[in-house]
């Protein structure tokens, strides 16, 4: 076990080097860099040359790559062009209510999806089953920007209820971007909740259950959804970790200052320390919560352990 | 020939010494438009330390008959259109889901047949063996309730060490001991063995069957033997019922329907079993196939592969004969007086 765990953080070494080369490409293809965005019509060639030096912008893509990746192997994720902040601190300050966004939207997505999944697997077919399958296929395609516009209508300006965007008010401004987040998230984990507990369901385990004299509210909610949950597990804890790669539109809506955000304005602005900094760190995380959802794998399906072992064993026969 | 006792059942008084008392059960399974007639007026009964074998070919109805007394014939699809079940004097039929709870897994309870499925892979043996005791002995501790599966995984026969592993960790003959372990946690009145050695290799089967029997002395537990080997039935059953297309053809004591076989199934059951003292013998299955169940012909189910069907076999069911006051057949042959099947004429 740990030293699968220790397998997967290394492998996080060849991904970072990937990203950020990748971004660096990325951003020296695309037109105009972050001096172009300072310049105005007064300045003379010289002028701008001195500018463009003074961010080291005069050197080479690779060779820039190679000074960031020294930097970085001392700790260092490099100074904002825009803030002259140190990108590290600016993370900082915004990863928290990324955070707070990712898990508000994921305890409401669990929180409805996971009922109504079970519900509908056990009444296949039935209208409520017919409904939600309608209601999943809405929420799949329901973009998520018109969504949050639209609750903001709703609830803040036609009613005043919640706030229409910033973080302000403590949990109350939370609520309208959590749903908003959520409500896709919703429908797909509903479904793979749904398709996994038919799945259980037909298990001659729940009949030795049954038999045992086992109420059924127990045989569904501990003997079937036990065994259901490794789908439902690897899908949530996945869209929990997109959450803190892809809720840029929703933050951007909500005026949330969350990290993808961040990322957005750096890359218009062609913010590089920024824009490969912020992603670098959301790699780690993002891998992180991965290798998190394999270690639970074990908790919940002792199975997955003995696959462990007997792959170490292997190794060593071998 | 002996006389043919036909005996209008007199109504009885309810036996305490009977632990499970089955009438006139019909169980149909509802799928799409087709109604499939899986049990068709079935009576069993079992009494206090006995074992009856319930013998027939797949699809005869035997595992749903066992579900039933249960009340776990899965429902949509299957109904239970009429009848009675008693658990030791309890109409399961007609309970509330609490009541049935408090019966299930401590008056009757059932063996599956298979024990690669039957355990929950994500629980370890020892808790689910504890669940069947901690539900039916509320007060119970939970470490208490997992000393006791210790202990029952030891009348099995298997180390107490092992309670916490997983059914994965165990082999098939181990799994199906955990299987028969969790049966007999709360002492039943009533074991439902559903083809318990089935999907187990030989040797394992003869030990399994073993501890069975073994239990059963020690328990007093009136068991239902749900079979297709006749030697399983021959070695460890007092009563045998035969079931064809979800009907009862024949029952009786286990002398009577072995040596004074009356069925013309039954014969063809037997014929189908290698002779061990003419190896050379060739087999002589019993051809054609078992009805579509769910269009059973209107006359003796049995009748388009019986070679002594008549047309009136064809035409009509047939009604219920009594040989003794055990030993039952539903044959329409019997009605002409000096019908014998071959086996009968052999002896």
């Amino acid at each position: 076990m740990l030293k699968y765990t220790l397998k997967r953080i290394l492998l996080l070494i060849p991904t970072i080097i990937g990203i950020s080369l990748f971004i660096f490409l990325a951003m020296e293809a695309a037109s105009g860099d972050f001096v172009s965005t300072l310049i105005t019509e007064e300045m003379t060639d010289e002028e701008v040359h001195a500018l463009r030096a003074s961010y080291g912008l005069d050197k080479p893509v690779l060779e820039r790559y190679v000074d960031y990746m020294w930097n970085l192997l001392h700790g260092d994720l490099g100074t904002s062009y825009t803030s002259r902040m140190p990108v590290m601190e600016l993370f900082m300050q915004k990863i928290g209510n990324t955070t707070m966004l990712a898990v508000a939207s994921t305890i409401v997505c669990i929180l409805i999806s996971i009922p109504l999944g079970i519900f509908a697997a056990r009444h296949r077919g039935s209208i409520f089953d017919n409904i939600s399958n309608v209601l999943g296929v809405l929420g799949l395609s329901i973009p998520n920007f018109w969504l949050g516009l639209m609750l903001i209508v709703w609830f803040s300006v036609q009613r005043s209820w919640l706030p229409p965007g910033g973080n302000d008010d403590g949990i109350l401004s939370v609520i309208l971007p959590a749903i908003t987040v959520g409500t896709g998230h919703t429908a797909i984990l509903m479904r793979t909740t749904r398709s996994a507990m038919l799945d259980t369901l037909r298990q001659d385990y729940l009949r030795t259950a049954r038999a045992k004299g086992v109420s059924e509210r127990k045989v569904i909610n501990v003997h079937a959804l036990r065994n259901a949950m490794i789908p439902i597990l690897s899908v949530a804890l996945t869209q929990f970790a997109g959450c803190f790669g892809g809720a840029a539109l929703t933050e951007t809506v909500f005026g949330w200052p969350g990290v993808g955000k961040m990322v957005v304005d750096a890359v218009k602005q062609r913010d590089i320390p920024l824009a490969c900094g912020t992603l670098i760190m959301k790699c780690i995380i993002i891998s992180l919560i991965g290798l998190a959802t394999d270690l639970l794998y074990v908790v919940v399906d002792p199975r997955v352990k003995t696959q462990f072992a007997s792959a170490k064993r292997g190794k060593r026969n071998g | 020939m002996e006389k043919t006792i036909n005996a209008t059942a007199a109504v009885k008084k309810e036996d305490p010494e009977v632990v499970l008392s089955i009438k006139n059960l019909t169980v149909q399974f509802k799928i799409e438009k087709e109604i499939v007639e899986a049990v068709n007026d079935v009576s069993i009964e079992l009494k206090k330390g006995k074992t009856l074998g319930l013998v027939g070919e797949t699809g005869a109805g035997k595992t749903t008959t066992a579900l039933a007394a249960l009340n776990l014939v899965p429902n949509p699809p299957g109904i239970i259109k009429s009848g009675e079940i008693r658990v030791c004097g309890k109409d399961v039929l007609h309970m509330k889901k609490k009541e049935l709870e408090k019966v299930r897994g401590y008056d009757i309870a059932m063996i599956f047949q298979d024990p690669m499925s039957s355990l929950n892979p994500v629980f370890t043996v020892g808790y689910q063996i504890a669940e069947s005791i901690r539900i039916h002995n509320p007060g119970m501790k939970k470490e208490e309730a997992f000393e006791k599966a210790k202990d029952m995984l030891e009348v099995v026969g298997i180390d107490r060490a092992r309670a916490n592993e997983y059914p994965h960790q165990f082999s098939g003959g181990m799994k199906q001991r955990v299987v028969i372990a969790i049966a007999l946690a709360c002492d039943p009145q009533v074991l439902i063995a559903d083809e318990p050695t089935t999907a187990l290799d030989v040797t394992i089967q003869a030990q399994v069957m073993d501890m069975m029997r073994d239990l059963k002395e020690k328990y007093g537990t009136g068991t239902i033997m749900i079979t297709h080997d006749l030697g399983i039935v021959a070695e460890s059953c007092d009563d045998v019922a035969v079931m064809y297309a979800g009907r009862i053809v024949e029952q009786g004591t286990l002398d009577e329907v072995f040596n004074d076989t009356r069925h013309p199934y039954t014969e063809g059951l037997f014929n189908s079993l290698p002779n061990i003292k003419n190896r050379a013998a060739k087999l002589h299955p019993i051809k054609g196939l078992m009805p579509d169940p769910t269009n059973l012909p209107k006359g003796c189910a049995f009748a388009p592969r019986c070679k002594y069907a008549t047309d009136a076999c064809r035409e009509r069911q047939p009604s219920t004969r009594h040989f003794s006051e055990t030993h039952i057949v539903r044959c329409t042959a019997y009605d002409d007086p000096d019908f014998m099947i071959e086996r009968s004429r052999k002896s």
